[in-house]
């Protein structure tokens, strides 16, 4: 089995060096130079083009408020159907109370809790919805990206609810990656999800629901 | 299945192609309604040619670098607790995912769609040690069940199959007794392989970007399959061909802004996951253990050759949606797993040209994949390049062709032969279109040489006295 040593060497020597590098060549232009005006497009501009490209990419969209929240989760859970409900561990969905009393009449479990992982994808796999919590929103692309909170819950249940607080929305993908280089350490799993899962494997034809969610729903919340 | 998918020659394989005719209306049907979708989403992307250019400039520093990026990544990777392994070629790389299977006592796999894994013949290497290795893309999954067809295209792999076809396949081998409509049949499949992601020992996935920085590999997918087979089974091995990797995170905003793009015409892909070692104590999701393998085969003899710059390539097969050549040959007229302008870039600078010199000839030199490459590889340059250096082997100067030239030269350099050639040569408009011509000419207009030569018409007007 070739060694680190080894391999390295070969491509060092590709390189018409005789040892790795210590440090890389300077690097020109890390990134574009910034657009538009230093503030950015204020908060509702990006709901708006948040919400018109969920649209577009096949994402249902509901806008509500702080205090309409709880209520825009039980419709959007009742139109998934009956059946179990799978709850992120998120602090955001922990400050609207129990998840059992938010959901009552629903099997409800939240990811986490000391349960051990095989029982929690079991449960999530049986789910007819999941809920989860956007720690970023990019508008142009309709994304939402999650660290940590149950992977699973975003993934197996057929219909899957994402809460966005607006103040998440950023522009895209570069306040996305800026948000994650910050962060130091990066959990074991980050998620980019934009929409339900899709193929065009069969003859080019786009079928909504592969072997993800067949139903996502972005519920914007306009003053969180 | 490795880096060749066919043993046939170069004349049969095009023969092949050019009389399977669903096969090529699916490819000009995929080019046609999937450039105009990737030009408009690029002129959306405010200062396209400026991310083109930081695109170009990453991975070329990247490549200039690779031996620092490739150890950092390493490192960083072993730090957040991953098994870095390395592997020369092929033989070796295998060779580790044997091993794990087996400590593991493994046998069941899934796999995500991997162009690295498949050049380094993975899943016959598992099945010879009695593991089930199942492909989780729907694309792919359909070719394994089909007798383990080969792919026509990087991004789209089943493209050369009618649904009538894949529900035949489906009824023979998994008991499908529905209808032809892709989505009942995607729902079959979905059936399926959600059963199999839950059981499944060991994930096996390709990467699109590996990051030096962070040691985190990205992969991307739209239909959910990454996830699955990195997320749920206890195990995963993630294969990266060592080129793939870039230094910061902040290098995938360029990169993954431009693959979905140049790929599909989608603004982004639907799921984009960063592994960044196993499950850990403070997290709540990922793999119990996380093997990566990094990949040489053949890739450090391109680095250290003239044809480095195809290394830049993030694998979008935009190239290959313009190519005027694939539209006629499709994937697998190629004979080989990288097809179209990459293919005939890539593949002879990391084989040699005894194993694929030929592949440079299906290309008529027009330059159209230069103009849509994401990261501004100058692929009909290299490939230009390949010619020129088989050319420069003397033995490779095929006689036919010396014959040709000679017989032309000799022509052009005797007045007399060259007045009766071109007196002559619209008799040609008169013949049978047989042979090759006639193939050639279902799809084309064959030129017409016009009844009346130059000379002769101005002979004609002279004599006519009219001159002025």
């Amino acid at each position: 089995m070739t060694t680190q040593q080894g391999f390295l060497a070969a491509v060092s020597a590709a390189l018409g060096r005789t040892a790795p590098l210590e440090a890389p060549g300077a690097r020109s232009g890390r990134s574009l130079e910034p657009g538009g005006t230093a503030a950015g497009p204020g908060r509702e501009i990006l709901a708006r083009a948040f919400a018109d490209c969920s649209r577009e990419i096949g994402a249902a969209v509901v806008e509500t408020t702080r205090a309409g929240l709880p209520g825009a989760l039980r419709s959007a859970v009742a139109s998934a159907g009956p059946g179990p409900v799978v709850v992120a561990n998120d602090p955001l969905l922990g400050g609207l109370g129990p998840a059992e009393a938010l959901l009552a009449g629903r099997e409800v479990r939240v990811w986490g809790g000391g349960s051990p992982r095989e029982e929690l994808v079991g449960f999530a796999a049986r789910a007819a919805a999941g809920l989860a919590v956007a720690t970023m929103a990019l508008a142009e692309s309709a994304t939402v990206l999650l660290l940590g909170g149950g992977s699973s819950v975003s993934l197996l249940p057929e219909s899957v609810l994402f809460v966005v607080p607006s103040s998440r929305i950023r522009p895209r993908l570069t306040e996305g990656m800026e948000f994650l280089s910050r962060l130091g350490a990066l959990p074991a799993a980050v998620h980019f999800v934009s929409g339900p899962s899709a193929t065009s494997d069969i003859e080019l034809i786009r079928v909504v629901g592969v072997h993800g969610p067949v139903h996502v729903t972005h519920i914007v919340v306009g003053d969180m | 299945m490795g880096i060749k998918t066919s043993n046939l020659g170069l004349r049969r394989r095009m023969r092949e192609s050019l009389s399977d005719a669903f096969m090529r209306s699916s490819i000009a049907n995929a080019q046609d309604r999937i450039n105009p979708m990737r030009a408009d989403c690029c002129a959306e992307l405010d200062r396209y040619e400026q991310w083109r250019e930081l695109a170009a400039g990453i991975r070329a520093h990247t490549l200039e670098n690779l031996d620092f990026y490739l150890g950092q990544f390493a490192g960083n990777a072993r730090r957040a607790g991953s098994v870095v392994h390395f592997a020369r070629d092929g033989r070796e790389a295998a060779a580790v995912a044997r091993t794990v299977f087996l400590q593991k006592k493994a046998r069941r796999g899934v796999k995500s769609k991997s162009m690295v894994t498949e050049e380094i013949g993975l899943n016959e290497a598992l099945e010879e040690i009695g593991v089930q290795i199942l492909e989780t893309d729907l694309g792919e999954y359909l070719l394994q069940i089909d007798g383990r067809d080969k792919p026509s295209h990087i991004v789209i792999p089943a493209l050369h199959k009618n649904r009538e076809r894949i529900r035949e396949v489906l009824a023979g081998q998994t008991g499908y007794t529905g209808d032809s409509a892709p989505e009942s049949m995607t729902r079959h499949v979905r059936q399926i392989l959600r059963k199999a992601f839950l059981e499944a020992d060991v994930g096996v996935t390709g990467c699109n970007f590996a990051v030096a920085s962070s040691g985190s590999v990205a992969l991307l997918t739209n239909e959910g399959n990454g996830r699955f087979v990195s997320g749920i089974p206890e195990t995963l091995i993630t294969f990266v061909g060592m080129e793939r990797v870039v230094p910061e995170l902040g290098d995938l905003d360029a990169l993954c802004s431009l693959l979905p793009r140049s790929a599909v015409g989608a603004r982004s892909t639907i799921y984009m996951t960063l592994t960044t070692g196993p499950q850990g104590a403070a997290d709540v999701d990922g793999p119990g253990e996380h093997h990566i393998v990094l990949v040489d085969n053949g890739r450090s003899a391109v680095l250290g050759s003239r044809f480095r710059d195809v290394l830049r390539c993030i694998r979008c097969g935009a190239c290959m949606l313009v190519c005027p050549a694939y539209r006629h040959v499709g994937g697998r007229g190629y004979g080989v797993l990288y097809p179209g302008p990459l293919g005939l870039a890539l593949v002879p600078a990391m084989t040699g040209y005894a194993e694929s010199g030929d592949l440079a000839g299906i290309c008529s030199l027009c330059g159209a994949c230069n103009d849509v490459c994401p990261v501004k590889i100058p692929l009909y340059e290299l490939i230009l390049e390949h010619r020129r250096a088989m050319a420069e082997d003397a033995r490779r100067t095929g006689r036919v062709e010396r014959l040709a030239f000679g017989q032309y030269g000799r022509i052009l350099g005797n007045p007399g032969l060259y007045a009766a050639a071109t007196r002559w040569a619209r008799l040609a408009n008169a013949a049978p279109r047989i042979g090759p011509l006639g193939a050639w000419s279902r799809s084309r207009e064959l030129p017409r040489i016009p009844g009346e030569r130059f000379r002769d018409w101005f002979a004609r007007r002279r004599k006519e006295g009219r001159m002025d």
